[in-house]
């Protein structure tokens, strides 16, 4: 029981670690420390500890944690709960959809995805990068397997 | 040796379930995420069956751990195609090559617009009683309680931004 707990423990500790050295912390940053730790402790595990459970438990806990995190870092409504608790005022669907929705996120999804090389800008035109075309054919091929029309 | 067993075991797994998913999705037209838990559980069983007779059986149950972490990676590649924000901001270009920044908000998700995913977003959170939807929004009571915990969460994994 103990391992488990020292375990997690250490995991918060170096996440707060690296999320106050490194500038900015995206989930991109953060999936890549999961998957570090999780090589990591498993290999500590299998040379010393030779420890099933233990490696279960990483197992479940990096894709739970993964899981969780991307929700409190993407979800949209995620986003508005926490809006209305610290505002402590109520806002109409149209002024949050102005004020908040559409520059801090819809643009600001674009921006990153500009930043990321997805999408090229000329002048006020945006149009997709070669990366950009190839995650495209990706996507569609995804979504033609899986029966899906539309996305969003 | 005894981890490369468990390995094997659940790699025979997220074949039989894939390939499971995708016949229910053809087949029966399966298309609902949930509907996944089926083709889940299904194969968990066929592994169980198959393997009773082998060594490697005594395995079986460490593997079911590792299967329900499979099981969470394919439902969150899934919820990802189905649901994700930025991918259908990439697939708004599959009719218009060049967009404006409006254009974009408007072509959203075959030409529903930005405006629908908020809609929808806080339709859903609706259903669940988070919120109360009048002319404006407003917090419930047990709305109020996961906010404090979804805050409190945020602080525990050192969330400080939104992406």
């Amino acid at each position: 029981m103990y391992i488990y707990l020292t375990a997690v423990l250490f995991f918060l500790i170096l996440n707060f670690l690296i999320s106050v050295l490194s500038k900015k912390y995206t989930y991109e940053k953060f999936f890549i420390y999961v998957i570090i730790y999780f090589i990591l402790i498993n290999v500590f595990n299998l040379i010393f500890l030779k420890d099933i459970n233990l490696f279960k438990f990483e197992a479940v806990f990096s894709v739970l944690i993964l899981f969780v995190y991307s929700g409190l870092y993407r979800s949209i409504s995620v986003k508005i709960m926490i809006y209305l608790l610290l505002k402590k005022n109520n806002i109409s669907i149209n002024e949050f959809y102005k004020k908040e929705f559409k520059p801090k996120s819809f643009d600001k999804r674009v921006k990153i995805l500009v930043d990321n090389g997805f999408l090229n800008k000329k002048n006020k035109d945006l149009f997709l990068s070669e990366r950009g075309k190839k995650y495209l054919k990706i996507f569609k091929l995804a979504h033609s397997i899986y029966r899906m029309k539309t996305s969003g | 040796m005894t981890f490369l067993q468990i390995i094997l075991l659940s790699g025979i797994f997220g074949v039989i379930f894939v390939i499971l998913h995708l016949l229910f999705l053809y087949l029966i037209s399966f298309t609902k995420i949930i509907q996944t838990i089926f083709p889940f559980v299904l194969s968990n069983f066929i592994c169980f069956y198959f393997s009773k007779d082998l060594e490697i059986h005594k395995f079986f149950y460490d593997a079911l751990v590792i299967n329900f972490a499979i099981f969470v990676i394919y439902v969150e590649f899934l919820l990802l195609l189905k649901k994700g924000f930025t991918l259908t901001i990439i697939t708004s270009f599959k009719k218009k090559k060049k967009q404006s920044y409006n254009s974009i908000a408007k072509s959203y998700s075959n030409g529903k617009g930005s405006k629908w995913i908020l809609l929808d977003r806080l339709l859903g959170v609706k259903k669940l009683k988070i919120i109360k939807l009048n002319r404006k929004i407003a917090l419930s009571k047990f709305g109020y309680f996961l906010a404090v915990i979804l805050v409190l969460s945020r602080k525990i994994l050192s969330i400080k931004d939104f992406g």
